[in-house]
């Protein structure tokens, strides 16, 4: 199933599974969407939700990226799947190693 | 001990003059939390200027690197940053400074002749996105990747001539911590600034400077290529994060990416609904606590130093004005402040190893949510910590809070809190309510620190609905990796902390020190008066031994001079506080600095100026009586002097620092007026209220 929710909804919702999707849009005002952009929340990433709550922990690019709830409400992200295939909190490898795959692909 | 060695055996080296002219500058830029700074520090010998960028308050570093021979370079530490979009006041001055003023003027004197560009060996694909931007502006660059030891033990190799290859420039693997690396990175800064040499036959980095374009190539376009296209509104931001990471992943040699696992499971804990913030209250108090316990130490040698100082100075100068001015103006009142400086480097120490280890990121997530409901972004809880040792040097650290009204929210509250000044007038009265029950001393103690604390987030919640309206900006932070702290750059820190303190505080110090002297000398008591003030009280002079008369001749002294007089003329407005006369001129002496009350009233209530013990003051004044006989000092006065005290802005070189980071005196003029309407409102109820009821 494929569909697009803001980044906020994105998170663990059991408590158990790591929370993926692709940013497709960021509908904030340039200087604040810039600076997510250059910190690796760019269209087209690929992101991971550490915590959710406010603010929000997501990963990506290498790092781990504290993030308003209320900017959160703002990025929209395609998720493919509200199960993912990792069955432990902190599965990081196996979320990094989707994100390489989607890169390459 | 943890210093390196090599800081003491290289001497301060002073700017022979004209050298600067014709030393080269050379920039770091990177992203925040690359250890920047470390290498900085490591690379300058720790011997730093700070000041700030040209009409900003962002803080420029900058420092001499000896290299081989005589030569030497300036390097200029920019702020750390994620690209050149300029989106961030920090990335606008990195801009200008690396590529001169947009708006035509003529760029800086200093503009670099070539850049060190700093990336994190544990997350290259992270950070080499701002390299890319940089290269692009085509000055000579060395790219530095630091932390390669955590990185090697975090199973990450990074191949670093590859690297060079791809981003035909030299690149140096350093670790700041062990020091590993600065040799090659000290030729390399020698050879980049040498454009004499054939590059192309130095070797294995270097070689690379023709074929990288095709290599770059392969990735889409050249560096220069890309950025041009950045400029055409395409997709910047995506094309150099892919860029870096494929970069990233091609040259790192084995473990690829670094196991955060670890980082996982503290976050989990330290970021967890309620565990983490009773962990950042813990952390808090300990640290304070340690803070506070340790700073006793040298607080008490320099009290020792000065007072030797004093003695010293009365023994040398002849008895007159000018011994009074020296000793108890000059010595005395800078004395009296610089007595915290060893609680502000501690404090700053604590909180350098807590932000260099992770967490200070960690307790911003943590406290965000609570500060915004009041008015306050979540990075303002640094300042308003600080601001328990003293107000001035956290007000200066309010320059990690980016946004404009964030930043005079924070520095509108912050001489709210109880800074060190307090704790004498707090232990004053504490005495003369309990003087042997420690429990409700303590007590005493923490509501006065609570009322400090609650009425700054009460006043900036008001602040919020009025002055300075609108939501503080959204958070977005970068958590870093944990790591070990590293102590060389926490002294550095300390220290640069501590030196700019007494820098901008210093002259004020000063300056006041001797206002306060004069208005508490002049005019002079003539001999004669002071022998009627004693026969119309009754008083044999003869039947006075020499220090009582004495002390009682400084107290008439004092009430005759200006400032007794100010305080005799608005201890009409103290009354409905409960102040005798007496303790409005002590409002009045401190409200250059609030710790001044205590010798005031020492001196007015006849101790002299220095009492042997603080006891002797509070029994003095808890006996003191008004003129009908009645306690002058009771509960209700107690309190409302306390109240008063917590809440007041009694301290002018707090004022000249809120001026100086606000630009203007309006708003110091602001903080002082809120405050003392707030302090006397607060008070005037306190009083009114325990006066009926105790």
């Amino acid at each position: 199933m494929i569909g697009e929710i803001a980044l906020d909804r994105l998170t663990r919702q059991s408590g158990q599974l790591a929370q993926v999707g692709k940013i497709v849009r960021l509908d904030l005002p340039d200087a604040l969407a810039n600076r997510l952009k250059a910190m690796g929340l760019f269209e087209g990433q690929d992101v991971a939700v550490s915590r959710g709550g406010n603010p929000m922990i997501v990963k990506a690019a290498g790092g781990k990226i504290a993030v308003a709830a209320e900017l959160a409400r703002q990025i929209m992200v395609q998720t493919e799947m509200s199960v993912t295939p990792f069955d432990r909190i902190g599965d990081v490898a196996g979320v990094a190693k989707m994100a390489g795959v989607a890169k390459v692909g | 001990m943890s210093v390196a060695p090599e800081s003491a055996s290289k001497p301060v080296s002073e700017e022979p003059p004209g050298a600067i002219q014709c030393r080269a500058v050379v920039a770091m830029v990177g992203n925040p939390n690359v250890g920047k700074t470390s290498v900085f520090n490591r690379l300058t010998h720790l011997l730093a200027k700070t000041s700030n960028f040209a009409g900003t308050t962002i803080e420029k570093r900058k420092g001499v690197v000896r290299l081989s021979g005589d030569d030497a370079i300036t390097l200029v530490d920019l702020p750390g940053i994620y690209s050149l979009q300029a989106s961030s006041p920090e990335e606008t001055v990195a801009r200008d400074f690396l590529t001169g003023d947009p708006d035509g003027q003529p760029p800086a004197a200093d503009r670099p002749d070539g850049l060190i560009i700093v990336v994190d060996a544990t997350n290259l694909s992270r950070s080499l996105f701002i390299a890319r931007e940089v290269l692009a502006l085509g000055l000579p660059a060395i790219v530095a990747v630091n932390l390669v030891e955590s990185a090697r033990r975090g199973g990450i190799q990074i191949d670093v001539s590859k690297l060079s290859q791809r981003l035909a420039c030299p690149v140096v693997g350093v670790s700041a911590r062990t020091g590993e690396g600065f040799d090659a990175l000290k030729s390399e800064l020698q050879r980049m600034l040498r454009p004499v040499l054939p590059l192309v036959t130095i070797g294995g980095p270097m070689t690379a400077g023709t074929e990288s374009a095709g290599v770059n190539a392969g990735d889409g376009a050249s560096v220069d290529d890309e950025a041009q296209c950045g400029r055409c509104g395409g997709c910047p931001f995506a094309d150099g994060h892919r860029w870096a990471a494929t970069l990233a992943r091609e040259s790192t040699l084995d473990g690829g990416v670094i196991s955060d696992e670890t980082t996982d499971r503290i976050d989990a804990v330290l970021t967890h609904g309620w565990v983490g913030p009773a962990i950042f209250a813990a952390v808090m108090l300990v640290t304070f606590s340690l803070v506070f316990y340790v700073a006793q130490i040298p607080m008490t040698w320099l009290d020792g130093l000065f007072g030797w100082l004093a003695d010293g100075a009365t023994a040398i100068l002849p008895e007159g004005d000018f011994r009074s001015l020296i000793v108890d103006g000059v010595i005395a009142g800078v004395g009296g402040v610089m007595v915290f400086l060893p609680q502000i480097c501690l404090l700053f120490f604590a909180l350098a190893i807590l932000e260099d280890s992770g967490y200070l990121a960690r307790a911003v997530v943590v406290i965000d949510r609570w500060m915004r409901r009041v008015g306050l972004p979540g990075q303002a809880f640094v300042p308003l910590l600080a601001a328990h040792a003293c107000a001035i040097p956290a007000i200066m650290s309010t320059k990690v809070i980016a946004n404009r009204r964030d930043r005079l929210a924070a520095i509108m509250v912050i001489p709210l809190m109880t800074c060190s000044a307090r704790l004498p007038v707090y232990t004053m009265i504490a005495a003369m309510l309990f003087p042997s029950q420690a429990i409700y001393a303590a007590i005493l103690f923490a509501s006065a620190y609570a009322l400090g604390m609650v009425a700054a987030f009460v006043m900036s919640f008001v602040f919020k609905r009025t002055l300075l309206p609108g939501e503080p900006s959204p958070l977005i932070m970068d958590l870093p990796h944990y790591r070990t702290p590293s102590l060389r750059n926490a002294l550095r820190h300390a220290f640069e902390r501590g030196w700019m303190f007494l820098r901008d505080a210093g002259t004020t110090i000063l300056v006041i020190s001797i206002a306060i002297w004069v208005l508490s000398t002049y005019p002079k008591l003539p001999e004669e008066r002071f022998a009627e003030t004693l026969a119309s009280s009754g008083i044999v002079a003869e039947q006075l031994d020499q220090t009582d008369r004495e002390n009682r001749f400084a107290a008439a002294a004092q009430e005759y001079a200006l400032i007794g007089r100010a305080g005799k003329w608005v201890a009409p407005v103290f009354e409905p506080l409960g102040f005798d006369w007496k303790t409005s001129v002590g409002v009045m002496t401190s409200f250059a600095a609030r710790e001044v009350v205590v010798s005031t009233l020492s001196i007015l209530y006849g101790l002299g100026p220095e009492p042997d013990e603080d006891v002797s003051l509070h029994q003095r004044l808890s006996a003191a009586k008004n003129a009908d006989g009645s306690p002058a000092f009771t509960t209700a006065t107690c309190i409302s002097l306390l109240v008063f005290f917590v809440l007041a802005m009694q301290c002018l070189p707090t004022q000249a620092v809120t001026k100086k980071e606000t630009g203007s005196w309006g708003w110091a003029a602001f903080q002082f007026g809120y405050m003392t309407v707030l302090a006397y409102t607060a008070a005037l109820v306190a009083y009114q209220v325990t006066d009926r009821f105790f």
